[in-house]
């Protein structure tokens, strides 16, 4: 489905091998836990024991008396500002007076070892008064709710009005109402957090390890340190997974790092368990979202009335962005000409929620493509079918008021899916298995429309380091940084196209704070828009310098120059009067005459439009569109869901690197799987109810369907090379084509994710009312 | 969490003397008897490939092979391997060495790696496999796999790897790893 | 960090019998259990059974004894057992994952006395008897006997696990294992059942015998059900009728707790797929 220019490129739509592979099959890539440095000690976070309280006293004396420790520092021994956070900055590093969850830290310290260190941190003896655990975001929303902050327990409410939503449900044959939820979400990188902090040079402080937002984190150490950015190194180590999560955990973490390492004037490092990594570090939200919508008999959809409640925990993050998506996606991908929606985001003493792969999409997704299926059922349509009739088209008009310029394909993504897997008829077929049957089959479909990178969320705008040695080898470096989702290798073949080199010339070297220019997060999938364009920028102002010099040589006009697999002809191969000309050779004389072959491209994203009051604007620059089949077997007996084939359909704009756009497929299906039928970090009052991979249940190997995937094409005037984005679209949609696939093989609805064996066979989720402490500690008394 | 409960935590724990091998070669150590064979490959012989992940044996991440056996290292103390052969990612293709195992390869190849902090595990279980069953369909790869938690690549890319590598792989990239041995007794 | 006081590892059974006498150790084996539970605060003086040459699998006439520290992994691909107790290979090679399946044993399975544990259902089928030794001798124990409850034992203080003995003709038509777990691989059991049917031609049953774990405190037979199948012509209705009276007595021995909802119907349901299964319905 590729279009006419694929045979243009040498490099872009190949499978690439990733540039750090070999590192990583051989275990020689260096993650945050592989760095050591002479005379480093260990530190160790001593965690509050409540999840709200206010803290009347910390004594560390006796812990301090313990030989080996050289450190405790409290929130008395900050030096600059003790609260950090992007959006709201009231997150302590370490809590001072009050606690608000049950990872937030009191105090650190610095030892010999890493049981000193622990230990110690366990003897520091800390007074409470215990105050009401707020775990409801729906009650913490009352007026008369005991208040997590100073201001209302209400962190955001972003509101959308297009229409009149009156007018359209009275226009409407068919109202529903619906409430459905989702469940807290454990990044659940391999990798646990991972920092060394050494005193540097100058007197500054130099951090490596595991960090994703690297000009994030850096604001938040300098404030904590009191220092100014230029002395704030941060320094990316290979980042074992992240989606979205070694953000503000890894503010506070390094933070506390650097002030233990300044304190003791030695490198200190900080690990953390698997344990401590799901208490501290935030998670996905739980959304509670109630839709009320209006259908016409033909099924088409005349006002929705949306209310969500995001459970932002203790402290802000990017609640307000992550539930600002959310708002602009609420509807899905359908044109509705009326709609109010409310997305509030609030503040509870549950473990705090922020950037997770999808960021707000997830959740919406799973309502929006539930409901679809709920009214085509009520309507006795397909649910393929009541969909097409609604969905965005080229030139549609979406809940925010944008008019859709670019092309529209959600309905042919739809369409491709369903195809694929003959849907229709299965879906009527499933529809009619015998209720004797004991493993009923079912399917199921769903769809997205996605806001490409930030929108209205902030500042949009990447930078890329181009270098050419005098070799002609290549050095690039980027702001955004390669998690494991592949960014180094698709930034270095948009390089490499650009400059008619082979990705085997290009050495990506990972982002250090000193090196490259804010280039904001790595988030929202935007790297390979932004750093793709900030990287054909930075080629385009290298080849200005390089293609004069070219053409003396060559005897040509710049415009007869091919650059191709690191050599630079004046014509094409046949003619007789080729002349070539290496790259190296070219890098080389460039230097003999003094011209600089170092760039710095930058992108920076058209500018977007939002109106607070209405939520109308053109929130995006543009979108990106797929659909997701699941084909499911649901034992009736037990409820066990087994995931037998899925196909995922995404257009993406252009595949830059095939094999590892398939992989984020993938394994976003991994993830949408694991969302759908096993993940769930429950908290009980405050405190979680698991702490490990033993109880956090992540689909394994075995759980994995045949997958197929469906790249559509349709380049981007925005995008390198028509190429937008993949990474979190691929994770949004497993879990409604999941739980489609159930109620179309059960014939009962599951609104609650996710969708455990006692949600699908009763219909209800079961606690255990036994506290898993009692459970485990009786256990281990044995 | 190791919730340290004891001033005697602090003073070391007893010292055992273990001699075993490691990736082919012969090692004499004076091993603390509360180490897990993680941290004796990561903190003292500086084995840094094999990683940490959950240390209660369900992610994976540090799988490396006792006596031809897949294992978590987490879950093994550095006292128990005394007498046994261990085979670490590092053992696979030396440093300088003119070609990588056809595991690796096959994991390149296929596009197997994302963040790569599961892929030394990964790997060591595969290699664990072969060593067992040469032929293995999709099934029994599957199974053995099952131990290795991997969160970005939703597995279908390393189980393509691993199928390419069972047909290319020959008995010379095996046999130094043993190739016949039974089960430990 | 691990809590490991002392940590001894002697040569022989004698060493280890004498060293048990003189002071309380526990022993360890695969420490797949073990060792979770010393990370998370428990504090131990361990003695290593690694090498007492206590992993075999050996037909001994009427029984199969396999010695206590035999991995999961060595029953499961074991011929003779696959042979002679074909239940124990599937329960063990359905436990937690390779690796775990490659250090975990049987005896420390047993040992640890997990309500989930997925080796002793299987056991249980097969009349599984315990070998325990110390100073003062040999000591033979019925499993059934042995595990006194929710992660306890009768094992005295000093004495090892040497092996476990498994009766081998049992008279078998046909058998299931079943396990049930959130996912499909890596699983804490959420319930298993071991299942075996003798019965001729005319489907008449001449013997059942149906055990469970996760059901009750502690895995055991389900002798009401294989007391109602004794003489019953194998049929679709008769095995519903059997999961009915499991589910009863579950309730009846467990009593009514947060997950007897589900617990209920599944083990009903369970029950009559394995017997319909054995029975080759």
């Amino acid at each position: 489905m590729s279009d006419q220019a694929e045979n243009d490129y040498s490099i872009i739509g190949k499978d690439v091998p990733r540039v750090d592979v070999i590192d990583k099959v051989t275990g020689r890539a260096k993650y945050g836990a592989d760095y050591f440095a002479p005379g480093q000690l260990y530190g160790a976070t001593r965690y509050t024991d409540f999840p709200h309280a206010i803290i009347k006293k910390v004594d560390i004396a006796k812990a301090k008396s313990l030989s080996g420790v050289r450190a405790i520092l409290t929130a008395d021994d900050i030096p600059g500002r003790p609260l950090f956070g992007a959006v709201i900055a009231h997150q302590p590093v370490l809590c001072k007076d009050r606690v608000r969850f049950y990872g937030d830290a009191v105090a650190i310290v610095a030892a010999d070892t890493q049981e000193i260190a622990e230990y110690a941190a366990s003897q520091i003896e800390i007074d409470y008064e215990p105050l009401p655990v707020i775990d409801d975001p729906v009650a913490a929303m009352a007026d008369d709710s005991y208040r997590i902050h100073a201001d209302s327990n209400i962190c955001t409410h972003h509101k959308v009005r297009k229409g009149d939503i009156e007018k359209g449900f009275a226009a409407s044959d068919l109202v529903i109402e619906r409430e459905y939820s989702t469940q807290p979400i454990e990044h659940a990188y391999i990798e646990p957090e991972a920092v060394l902090a050494e005193p540097g040079e100058n007197g500054g402080i130099t951090i490596i390890g595991s960090v994703q937002n690297l000009y994030n984190i850096r604001r938040a150490v300098a404030s904590v340190l009191g220092f100014p950015l230029n002395r704030t190194r941060i320094i990316q180590a290979t980042l074992g997974g992240s989606f979205g999560g070694k953000d503000e955990v890894m503010s506070a973490i390094c933070s506390r790092a650097a002030m233990l390492a300044l304190a003791v004037g030695r490198p200190v490092k900080m690990v953390n368990s698997r344990e401590n990594s799901m208490r501290e570090s935030y998670k996905r939200h739980p959304y509670k979202m109630k839709y009320k919508v209006g259908v016409t008999r033909s099924g088409i959809l005349q006002a929705m009335e949306i209310t969500i409640i995001a459970d932002a925990g203790a402290y802000a993050a990017m609640s307000p962005f992550v539930t600002w998506r959310s708002t602009v996606q609420a509807t899905g991908p359908y044109v509705v000409p009326n709609v109010k929606t409310d997305v509030y985001a609030v503040y509870t003493n549950n473990c705090y929620t922020s950037a997770m792969r999808g960021f707000g999409s997830p959740q919406v997704c799973f309502a929006t493509e539930s409901l679809m299926d709920e009214l085509a059922e009520s309507l006795q349509l397909d649910p393929l079918e009541f969909r097409l009739r609604n969905i965005l088209r080229d030139g549609s008009i979406t809940a925010t008021g944008q008019k859709l310029t670019h092309k529209v394909s959600v309905g042919q993504a739809l369409q491709a899916v369903a195809d694929h897997a003959d849907y229709v008829e299965k879906y009527r077929a499933n529809i009619n298995q015998t209720s004797a049957c004991k493993i009923r089959k079912g399917i199921g479909i769903s769809c997205s429309y996605r806001g490409v990178s930030l929108g209205a969320e902030g500042t949009d705008a990447a930078g890329v380091v181009v270098s050419v040695q005098t070799d002609g080898t290549v050095v690039v470096s980027c702001g955004l940084v390669d998690m494991g989702q592949g960014a180094a290798t698709t930034i270095s073949m948009v390089v490499a196209e650009e400059l008619g080199i082979t990705t085997d010339r290009i050495r990506f070297v990972n982002a250090d704070t000193t090196l490259i220019p804010d280039s904001g997060p790595t988030v929202a999938s935007r790297t390979t828009i932004m750093a793709g364009n900030a990287a054909r920028d930075g080629c385009r102002k290298l080849l200005a310098k390089m293609k004069p010099v070219a053409s003396t040589l060559l005897g040509c006009s710049e415009s007869e120059l091919i650059m191709r697999n690191n050599s630079i002809r004046s014509a094409p191969d046949k003619s007789s009067d080729s002349k070539t000309l290496g790259f190296s050779e070219l890098a080389r004389i460039c230097f003999q005459k003094g011209i600089p072959l170092l760039s710095h491209g930058w992108y920076k994203a058209p500018s977007t439009t939002w109106d607070e009051a209405t939520g109308q604007g053109d929130a995006y620059f543009t979108y990106v569109y797929g659909a997701n089949l699941a084909e499911v077997e649901v034992d009736m007996v037990t409820g066990q869901v087994r995931v037998v084939k899925f196909v995922s359909a995404h257009d993406l704009g252009r595949v830059i690197n095939r094999s590892g756009a398939l992989g984020q497929v993938y394994g976003g299906v991994a993830m949408g799987l694991g969302y759908g039928l096993l993940e769930n970090y429950a908290e009980r009052k405050g405190k979680p109810a698991l702490e490990n991979f033993d109880e956090y249940l992540l689909a394994t190997s075995c759980d994995m369907p045949e997958m197929e995937v469906i790249f559509i094409e349709n380049p981007d005037e925005l995008g390198p090379h028509g190429a937008k984005t993949l990474g979190e679209p691929a994770c949004e949609l497993a879990a409604p084509a999941i739980a489609n696939a159930v109620a179309n093989a059960t014939g009962r609805r599951c609104r609650h994710l996710p969708l455990t064996l006692e949600r699908v066979l009763l219909g209800v989720d079961l606690n255990r009312d036994e506290d898993r402490e009692s459970a485990k500690s009786r256990n281990a008394s044995q | 969490m190791s919730s340290v409960t004891e001033q005697s935590k602090l003073t070391a724990a007893p010292s055992i003397k273990i001699e075993f091998r490691l990736n082919g070669i012969p090692q004499k150590r004076d091993v603390p008897v509360n180490w897990t064979l993680l941290r004796l490959l990561r903190d003292d012989l500086g084995f840094l490939g094999t990683k940490c992940g959950c240390e209660i044996g369900e992610c994976g991440a540090c799988t490396v092979l006792f006596d031809r056996r897949a294992v978590n290292a987490c879950l093994v103390l550095a006292p128990q391997i005394d007498g046994a052969e261990i085979w670490t990612i590092e053992g696979l293709a030396e440093p300088g060495a003119a070609r990588l195992h056809p595991i690796q390869e096959a994991f390149i190849k296929y596009g197997a790696v994302h963040c790569g902090f599961c892929t030394p595990g990964v790997v060591m279980s595969v290699l664990a496999l072969l060593l067992e069953n040469k032929n293995p369909d999709e099934e029994e790869i599957k199974s053995a796999l099952a131990g290795n938690l991997c969160r970005c690549t939703g597995y279908k890319q390393i189980i393509d790897a691993v199928k390419s590598a069972a047909e290319s792989i020959g008995a010379e990239d095996l046999v130094k790893f043993g190739v016949n041995a039974g089960g430990r007794k | 960090m691990i809590n490991v006081i002392q940590y001894i590892r002697p040569r022989n059974i004698d060493e280890a019998i004498e060293r048990m006498a003189a002071d309380e150790l526990v022993p360890i084996a695969g420490g797949t259990d073990l060792i979770p539970q010393l990370r998370r605060g428990r504090s131990c003086r361990l003695l290593d059974i690694g090498r007492l040459t206590l992993g075999f699998i050996e037909d001994i006439g009427d029984w199969i004894e396999v010695g206590a520290a035999t991995s999961h992994a060595e029953i499961a691909r074991s011929k003779l057992i696959g042979k002679c107790l074909p239940l124990l290979g599937r329960a063990c090679g359905l436990i937690g994952s390779a690796q775990i399946r490659n250090r975990g044993t049987i005896g420390g399975n047993i040992a640890n006395a997990s309500p989930c544990a997925d080796s002793v259902p299987a056991l249980l089928i097969y009349d599984a008897e315990l070998k325990l030794l110390s100073r003062s001798g040999e000591r033979r124990i019925k499993l059934a006997e042995f595990i006194s409850g929710p992660y306890r034992t009768n094992r005295r203080p000093d004495e090892l696990i040497v092996s476990i003995l498994c009766r081998k003709n049992i008279p078998t038509t046909g058998n299931a294992f079943i396990k049930l777990g959130r996912r499909q691989a890596v699983n804490i059991s959420r319930m298993s059942i071991a299942a075996i049917i003798e019965m001729g031609a005319d489907r008449i049953i001449g013997s059942a015998r149906l055990a469970a774990s996760s059901v009750f405190p502690v895995s055991s037979r389900m002798p009401e059900v294989e007391r109602m199948l004794y003489g019953a012509t194998a049929t679709p209705e008769l095995f519903r009728i059997a999961g009915e009276v499991a589910a009863e007595t579950m309730v009846a021995k467990s009593g009514r707790r947060w997950s007897t909802p589900y617990k209920e119907p599944v083990l009903i349901g369970l029950t009559e797929r394995a017997l319909t299964e054995a029975a080759d319905l």
